[in-house]
């Protein structure tokens, strides 16, 4: 076979090769049109129009819901609140999360690794409304057993109102998101221990580096750019508290524990004691308001992946 | 409504199927219906289901009907099924699944046509909504009889804007709203642990409530129950129980202002402070679910609930051997008091525009809204649930009626007196409440503010709030006067207006003659 009738060949099979490629995106790519990109483009002309939801007329209100927007107090309420999760919550767990990982890949091992890791995981794996119900159970300050342990050891002499006082409703929520997700943020961790070739263990043991050398001088710098990540699909978790908050506090007591989901899913659908039909048009400014700002925060932590793969090119 | 049945009316014997349909559709709805303890068995009865329905002149061949279930399971649970039986040439359903799955369910059948025949409206799509939209269509054409059916309710029954549109009706008031939302349960064991002689005889002033919770609390059980769900429920009814004239939207309507900063209101609020400040709450009471707190009374965890008389149908049905005092709520020095209501009618249901079944739909339909079926429905729910016509109230055998439902009917009757309402006056109401925005904080969202020191000015709070609200009328008002509807916020005055008597249609006549 001449060399045009190999690379014609060759081209025939990698057009075929492409088209099966096509072939197969096409379902995903539907899917995703239809279930992602359908809805964010909508929310988007939603949020220039006055609109109940459920009726066919939306009054064309230009940027008047955002107008309207910056000027809430109860939504910059619930903005600040979803800030305290990204800003505390996060460093909060995946701190605690590696110190664990640590722990479980280097010094606990075998089946009590293996023990430790499932029982971190196990709350992962429950829907977060079904926590979050039966947290208001195990909290309830008038006959929850957390009350009554905390009283009938003299740890507290009333009982603590974990989810109605207002200054403890969001960080009891917050703690009970990170122990929810806690174990999500330990399997990347684990995982990612696993690429810190064992070699550079054995050779800095042969040259007598310690513990807290070998931890500082090779783990940690290894795990860097997997930090960047971990943090960044940790933020996008705590900013999606809606379920277990939900069912936790629906965002009370007056406003304490409500975060930028519930207040969007208020005010396009659940107008409560205030009257009035619900507005899907305003919620959903909202919502474009804040998935701007969630975008703002990633795009600000993939500028740190740069930076931080800049800086490690330097030092090789 | 003739009770004589013609060769299209066939009759089906009710007495020997009440008994099963009763328990038939509390399993399928898991409602909560059975009253148990003293309750006699609702299983007697002279009266027969009948159905103006011929077969041979339908195509209907099934009928689904869907609402939110709970305790209007038991009666139309039983209808529908007697209907099913009657006519096997039908498939019948009802689904009383609950509010989700009517919220969910009836909009995506509307898109795909496959909605039920009747069903209740999601909670959030506003009535004019799903005619403008064409969702549902009007009764007049359908129902057999239908000027003689609509003549059997009261003159104030069917009221524009909530059941009536454009001078058609659409819907009907299945039940009555004239049920005190608060009432006092006093817990026996709570009582006799702290030293109080049962049934409890009298709390007729806020102190003496004040001090029963105390005592009960000193017993080592949380004096008062009462979750944030429904707190702004009780501190309305409190105010109103001290002279405050707002209804459920805190709008006094003689002035057509809402009034949540008015005295009597701050008065209740101040007092509802000083239980919770004597530590009489139940600790935790506001992140506290009303249905959480209703299953747990009568375990003990409080002395005293204010809350519905709906509680007693499931306390009756899940531990029948609790006992306590119903008694209605304290007024501030034990003076008899009103409580103005608006008789709008409880559970509606809807045709289906659709619906390719609607003659069995109307048959059904028609049946429920007449004397007989309104009676056999307040003696199948032994008097829990309270029709709009009298005669069908009067006429319920009382040997079917629960004790305690007959009492709480008995308080609601003494002391609940009709307000008047716009909707009634105009039937371009429902244009206005298109327009009408809610306005946040919410009452219910201030109390909970007040309670947890959140707020440190209550009175101002409220009356920002008023003045919040009433912005929002104007606007509301102004906006539909602007498309067109024939509406003047100076409507939602009502001069003639009388706390302590019902305003019925002859007070409406005479506004309009004035």
């Amino acid at each position: 076979m001449s060399t045009s009738a190999m690379a014609g060949t060759l081209r025939r099979h990698r057009r075929g090769e492409l088209f099966w490629i096509y072939l197969f995106i096409v379902p995903g790519l539907v899917l995703t049109a239809m279930f992602v990109f359908y809805p964010m483009l909508a929310s988007w002309y939603f949020s220039l129009t006055e609109w109940n939801g459920f009726t066919d007329g939306k009054d064309f209100v230009g940027l008047a819901n955002y107008r309207e927007l910056v000027k809430d107090p109860l939504f910059w309420g619930s903005f600040g609140r979803s800030m305290v999760f990204v800003l505390i919550g996060v460093p909060l767990r995946v701190g605690l999360a590696l110190v664990l990982a640590i722990v479980l890949n280097n010094i606990i091992r075998g089946r009590l690794s293996t023990f430790f890791r499932t029982v971190f995981f196990l709350p992962v794996m429950a829907a977060a409304s079904v926590i979050g119900v039966v947290l208001t159970f195990v909290l309830s300050p008038s006959n929850g057993p957390v009350s009554f342990f905390l009283t009938s050891t003299g740890l507290s002499d009333a009982p603590v109102e974990f989810l109605s006082d207002p200054t403890l409703a969001l960080w009891s929520a917050l703690a009970l998101h990170t122990w929810k997700n806690f174990g999500m943020t330990l399997i990347y961790w684990l995982a990612a221990l696993q690429t810190v070739p064992a070699e550079y263990y054995e050779a800095a043991a042969m040259d007598g580096a310690g513990a807290v050398q070998r931890l500082l001088r090779i783990t940690l710098p290894v795990l860097i750019p997997f930090s960047v990540i971990i943090i960044v699909l940790t933020a996008n978790e705590n900013l999606h508290a809606f379920a277990l908050i939900q069912a936790l506090t629906g965002g009370g007591p007056y406003y304490s524990s409500e975060v930028v989901e519930v207040y969007i899913f208020r005010t396009a659908f659940a107008p409560d004691s205030a009257g009035g039909v619900p507005r899907l048009g305003y919620a959903s400014a909202a919502g474009c308001f804040f998935g701007l700002a969630t975008l703002a925060i990633a795009l600000l932590q993939a500028w740190a992946i740069t930076l931080v793969s800049a800086q490690r090119k330097r030092m090789k | 409504m003739s009770r004589t049945r013609s060769s299209s009316t066939p009759a089906f014997r009710r007495r020997s199927v009440l008994g099963a349909t009763v328990l038939a559709t509390c399993g399928l709805s898991a409602c909560s219906v059975e009253t148990g303890g003293d309750a006699p068995a609702a299983t007697t009865d002279d009266a027969d289901f009948a159905f103006s329905f011929d077969p041979e002149d339908s195509d209907a061949d099934q009928l689904l009907w869907m609402d939110s279930g709970d305790l209007k399971a038991v009666f139309i649970g039983a209808v529908i099924d007697a209907f099913g039986e009657k006519f096997p040439e039908v498939t019948t359903k009802y689904d009383g699944s609950g509010w989700d799955q009517v919220n969910q369910v009836v909009p995506l059948g509307i898109r795909n046509g496959s909605a039920p025949d009747v069903f209740a409206l999601p909670q959030n799509v506003p009535a004019e909504t799903a005619i403008n939209e064409g969702w549902v269509q009007p009764l007049d054409d359908v129902l057999p009889d239908f000027d003689s059916w609509k003549a059997g309710f009261p003159a104030t029954a069917l009221i524009n804007g909530i059941h009536v549109f454009d001078g058609k009706t659409y819907s009907w008031p299945l039940n009555s709203t004239r049920r005190l939302d608060i009432t006092q349960y006093i817990s026996h064991a709570a009582a006799e642990a702290a030293g109080v002689s049962v049934p409890v005889e009298d709390v007729s002033t806020w102190d003496d409530l004040r001090s029963l919770a105390k005592e009960i609390t000193a017993a080592g059980t949380p004096g008062i129950l009462s979750t944030a769900d429904h707190l702004y429920v009780v501190i309305g009814n409190l105010a109103n129980t001290a002279g405050w004239l707002g209804n459920s939207d805190g709008m006094n309507m003689k002035t057509g202002k809402h009034e949540y900063s008015a005295p009597e209101y701050l008065e209740a609020l101040e007092f509802v402070r000083s239980l919770i400040d004597d530590g009489s709450f139940v600790p935790g009471f506001l992140t506290l679910k009303d249905a959480d707190a209703r299953a747990q009374f009568p375990t003990g965890l409080a002395g005293i609930s204010l809350n519905g008389p709906w509680d007693i149908a499931q306390w009756a049905q899940d531990y029948p051997d609790f006992d306590y005092t119903i008694l209605p709520l304290p007024s501030p020095d034990g003076s008899e008091y009103t409580i103005p209501f608006r008789e709008t009618g409880a559970n509606m249901s809807w045709l289906y525009a659709d619906s390719p079944n609607v003659e069995a739909a109307a048959a059904v339909i028609q049946y429920m809204g007449s004397v007989d079926g309104q009676r056999t429905m307040v003696e199948l729910s032994e008097g829990f649930l309270v029709s709009t016509l009298e005669e069908a109230n009067a006429s319920a055998d009382p040997s079917l009626l629960n004790d305690r439902a007959a009492l709480v009917a008995d308080l609601a009757a003494a002391t609940m007196r009709t307000c008047p309402q716009f909707e009634i006056r105009n039937e371009a109401a429902g244009e206005v409440t298109l327009k009408l925005q809610s306005s946040d904080p919410s009452i219910s969202a201030l109390i909970e503010g007040v309670f947890t020191g959140q707020i440190s000015d209550a009175e101002a709070a409220l009356k920002d709030l008023d003045s919040r609200r009433d912005e929002e009328m104007e606007k509301a008002f102004e906006e539909a006067a602007a498309d067109g509807a024939d509406v003047d916020i100076s409507e939602l005055q009502f001069p003639n207006w009388d706390p302590t008597t019902d305003y019925t249609a002859e007070h409406y006549a005479e506004l309009e003659s004035r």
